[in-house]
């Protein structure tokens, strides 16, 4: 059995020495991903919300997180693809998040949505003209892979414009990014005493920023996503 | 520091937790196989009955509520207006230290955070 965490190693190295020692078994991924590797070629995959290609490029996307590998005999069956041509394809696919990761898109008409593209439409519950695509991710909790697709065809089927940034740095003058996480992190509940809960996850966001793998932080986050959409769901509603 | 003093205090205390009334989490000593949002859910939840029970039954203001089940003691202690500490105790815990303990740190907690 091997341990670790993907902020130390990438689960495309991982995945590369393991092919070049053609090891058989399963490899898990906290929050649910599972690899199968049959002479260390990917024969299987899945994950909460995928399975097969696409829940290997949603795993390979990760970057925190622990890890185990288990030897054992998954099913023999045909790769998904050759383990050099996943690598590239995530690689190809990571340079695309870098690129979209820090821009700011508005909704601009939500009924476009095709029907067939659920994660477009969840979406844009977190799509404010004001937050960053990684920021959305963060509140989403969707893998990379299905932000960058649902949001490139977002914006190919009209239901999504760019914002320039210029409109964008104008909405988020606050807070100042020399704050430090503790004060951050005080900053954020008084914006949630105060009902403020977009200001919060801003401030979530940058305390996070500062310290990604810090275990309050991500919580509240998660908690504020939690509350916006509760509020959402009540405005709807009314 | 504080909650690991507290988890440390005794083997029966299994995980502490700081949540504010909104659910969100202020400070923790869970381990890594609870999960910080179900603490953090369920004590705002039980903060928010045990406040109202306390209030329409001429009880006063909430200080500190218990539960037992058949694996252990959840205990909620007021710490502050906006915080209350969560103790997770084993089954075979010692209740009196239990709660000495749990009462010391909220106050100290409610001190720093007041």
């Amino acid at each position: 059995m091997i341990r670790g965490n993907l902020q130390d190693v990438a689960l495309s190295s991982l995945l590369q020495a393991m092919h070049v020692d053609s090891v058989s078994g399963y490899l898990r991924v906290e929050g649910g991903g599972v690899l199968h590797i049959v002479d260390g070629e990917v024969v299987a995959a899945s994950t909460a919300g995928a399975e097969g290609y696409e829940a290997v490029m949603s795993l390979l996307a990760r970057r925190r997180g622990s890890f185990t590998f288990e030897r054992g005999a998954p099913a023999a069956a045909e790769p998904l693809a050759p383990i050099m041509n996943l690598l590239l394809e995530s690689a190809r696919l990571d340079d695309e998040w870098r690129r979209v990761a820090d821009h700011v898109v508005r909704v601009v008409d939500s009924a476009r949505v095709p029907s067939d593209q659920p994660c477009l439409a969840a979406l844009l519950e977190w799509i404010d003209g004001r937050r960053t695509i990684e920021q959305v991710a963060h509140l989403s909790g969707d893998s990379t892979t299905e932000i960058v697709a649902s949001v490139r065809l977002g914006l190919r089927g009209g239901v999504l414009a760019r914002v320039r940034s210029a409109e964008s740095a104008g909405s988020q003058r606050e807070p100042e990014p020399d704050k430090d996480f503790d004060d951050l992190m005080a900053s954020a509940r008084a914006k949630i005493r105060e009902g403020d809960l977009e200001g919060a996850a801003r401030h979530l966001h940058l305390a996070l920023a500062r310290r990604p793998e810090d275990r309050i932080a991500r919580q509240n986050l998660r908690r504020v996503a939690s509350l916006l959409s509760s509020r959402s769901r009540r405005t709807s509603n009314q | 520091m504080l909650l690991k003093s507290l988890t440390s205090s005794s083997a029966d205390v299994e995980a502490a937790a700081i949540v504010d009334n909104d659910g969100l989490m202020i400070a923790s000593a869970l381990p890594a196989d609870v999960e910080d949002d179900r603490v953090a859910a369920m004590s705002a939840a039980l903060l928010g009955m045990s406040d109202r029970i306390v209030r329409e039954l001429g009880r006063g203001l909430f200080e500190l509520v218990m539960i037992r089940g058949s694996e252990g003691y959840t205990i909620l202690v007021r710490c502050g207006p906006d915080a209350v500490l969560s103790v997770l105790a084993a089954r075979t815990a010692k209740l009196g230290l239990i709660f000495l303990d749990a009462n010391r740190s909220a106050k100290e907690i409610a001190r720093l955070i007041t």
